[in-house]
């Protein structure tokens, strides 16, 4: 049985460098050569400042995380070897950019169980995350993750 | 030097497709460069033991790595900058060898705060045609000067 009580749950926030290397690594791993990425000429003739972030590259914030600033799965309860990714959602705020020093926080934002197709029980456990950066204040991204453990095996579908 | 072809709000209509990316044949190595680049390192995703002691038949890649690829067709449309939000749901499983076809379709035109906005549905597919990855995105296009 899971916690509900944990919903609303915040995490001490940590910092997260947006590093120009690591946007063109990660532009390269999604396949994506898009030129925003790689040159500044090309992100300046897209109105940019500095090199910009790609859509997903938020997720790069697991570099960052320690086990104090995200939940630790099994303290709730959840078995690691069950979970699965199930949804990502973001919005952007304003533009993330090479440079820039995140201000990042995670807080639990739900948590429920759901009866599976083939009656073991699912448990939902999705995540807020807020970007900030830290010089200006300004809200750049809020993510959210939603994580669920199945009963057994992941399985598609 | 961009490459992209400026969209305006103007030239966008609702049931619009979105111009098809595919990415062929997802390996091994490719999968091992996102968890790197994205430090997911989850051993489900690159070490074929564990994968298949968990009950899978092999590795498999990252949702996000799917959904990264997606957001290449998006932004190679809209613009890296255009985007408002941008939600995935994980599907089904991709699996080294397979295909990844994204698509996408306009399905709402409107108007918040002082931007033109389009809302759109896309999917990411393997060469099955079984869906992996399915979501939406908005994005805030410029009216043609």
């Amino acid at each position: 049985m899971i916690d509900k009580g944990l919903i609303g749950k915040v995490y001490p926030p940590f910092r997260f460098r947006v590093e120009q290397g690591k946007i063109a690594e990660f532009a390269r791993a999604i396949c994506d050569d898009n030129p925003v990425y790689f040159d500044e000429a090309s992100a300046a003739a897209e109105g940019f400042e500095a090199i910009p972030a790609p859509p997903t590259f938020g997720m790069v914030k697991a570099f960052y995380q320690t086990p104090e600033t995200w939940p630790d799965y099994a303290s709730l309860g959840l078995d690691w070897r069950y979970i699965l990714h199930g949804e990502m959602a973001f919005e952007y705020h304003s533009p993330m950019l090479a440079g820039q020093v995140l201000r990042v926080q995670n807080r639990i934002a739900d948590i429920s169980e759901k009866k599976g197709s083939r009656g073991g029980s699912m448990i939902f456990l999705v995540i807020e995350t807020d970007y900030q950066d830290e010089r200006t204040g300004k809200k750049v991204l809020t993510a959210r993750t939603t994580i669920i453990q199945t009963g057994g095996v992941v399985k598609d579908g | 030097m961009s490459t992209r072809k400026k969209l305006y709000f103007d030239d966008v209509r609702e049931g619009m497709e979105i111009p098809e990316l595919k990415v062929p044949g997802i390996t091994r190595t490719m999968i091992v460069k996102y968890a790197g680049a994205s430090g997911d390192f989850n051993p489900i995703h690159h070490d074929e033991l564990y994968a298949i002691r968990a009950g899978n038949d092999r590795v498999f890649a990252m949702g996000m790595l799917t959904a990264g690829i997606l957001g290449k067709m998006i932004t190679d449309w809209v613009g890296v900058g255009a985007l408002r939000s941008y939600k995935t749901r994980f599907v089904q499983r991709l699996w080294p060898g397979d295909d990844v076809i994204c698509k996408g379709k306009v399905v709402r035109m409107y108007r918040e705060g002082d931007e033109d906005r389009i809302e759109a549905e896309v999917s990411a597919l393997n060469q099955r045609g079984e869906v992996l990855v399915r979501g939406s995105f908005t994005a805030a296009l410029p009216r043609r000067p």
